[in-house]
């Protein structure tokens, strides 16, 4: 004979608490599925204003370079060029900005290669989050090119 | 309480306790989701706010652009959603060599207005997005998208949905 089996108060007490804790858990994790993530290669250009002209020769396709200022972060150089500068004065006798061009200083542009992890909101190598508009080093052996991210296109 | 831990022979004190700690949690549940204070607090509203950025490129403008989910960038909580986003050349007021100001257009330079959309809480001390960011006029906040990352000032805030 099968025992009978006794459901007291306090296992639905018990039922109750551990269904509580599965809603609870879903509602905290729930945001983070949402989140979809992928990993895919990226293409960033790195423009470093008002360098000394000729930078740019330094840095070959194919470099491996460290991206971060503090953390080991490595991408591949696809290419390096640069531009004169323009430099930009206001002129108090017509209210309107003249432009200059500096002799010897060149805007050296940089374009890197990497595989980076890609979700809704970022795109990042490692643990470097890598955005339009913040500030990023290549180094590489025995230079290093300090610029501001201009362009991030997913591959 | 005898021998066995019952009390008066009969109510397990084990059994007690978890009728106590269901108790105290259904309780706590309820003051923090349904009482008048946490509704002033949590209650989820919809804000259509403008972030003005100024003094930019043009590579921030166009990666504006490709709109996407905001994220505060210290804590990256989401604050929302880009609907708009409008730019013009970038001018500021000099003074000519006579005196007078004149509005000069700053070149290569550009001031952009991001319209977001996002969920935050109406409270009682005021608006807020995401994990206590303020969503005020006047308020700076940096923020962060797929893209780009800059910091601007808040210039409307709208409730647009309770």
């Amino acid at each position: 004979m099968m025992k009978k089996v006794k459901f007291s108060f306090i296992d639905l007490c018990i039922v109750l608490v551990a269904m509580l804790l599965v809603v609870a858990g879903f509602i905290i994790l729930k945001p983070s599925q949402e989140n979809t993530e992928q990993t895919s290669k990226v293409v960033v250009t790195v423009l470093a204003t008002y360098q000394d002209a000729g930078l740019s020769e330094l840095v070959t396709a194919g470099d491996d370079v460290v991206i971060s200022f503090s953390e080991d972060v490595h991408a591949t150089v696809l290419e390096a060029y640069e531009e004169q500068s323009k430099e930009y004065h206001f002129n108090t006798f017509t209210g309107k900005y003249i432009t200059g061009k500096p002799q010897g200083k060149s805007d050296v542009y940089v374009k890197l290669t990497c595989d980076a992890k890609i979700t809704d909101t970022e795109i990042s190598k490692d643990s470097l989050p890598i955005r339009v508009g913040d500030e990023m080093p290549v180094r590489g052996r025995g230079y290093v090119v300090k610029g501001y991210v201009i362009d991030v296109t997913e591959e | 309480m005898d021998k066995n831990g019952k009390i008066f022979g009969k109510i397990s004190i084990i059994d007690l306790l978890v009728v106590l700690a269901v108790i105290v949690g259904a309780f706590g549940f309820s003051i923090r989701f349904f009482s008048d204070a946490a509704k002033n607090v949590t209650e989820k509203t919809k804000f259509e706010y403008v972030v003005e950025i100024r003094d930019v490129r043009v590579y921030t403008v166009s990666a504006l652009e490709k709109m996407g989910i905001v994220t505060e960038k210290k804590s990256g909580g989401v604050i929302g959603e880009i609907v708009n986003v409008e730019s013009e050349p970038f001018k500021v007021q000099l003074a000519m060599s006579n005196g007078r100001l004149v509005s000069a257009t700053v070149p290569e330079k550009y001031v952009v207005r991001v319209t977001v959309v996002g969920e935050g809480n109406d409270a009682a001390n005021g608006y807020y997005l995401g994990e206590n960011v303020e969503l005020s006029v006047g308020a700076s906040v940096t923020m962060a998208t797929k893209y780009a990352n800059s910091s601007g000032k808040i210039i409307s805030v709208k409730k647009i949905e309770e």
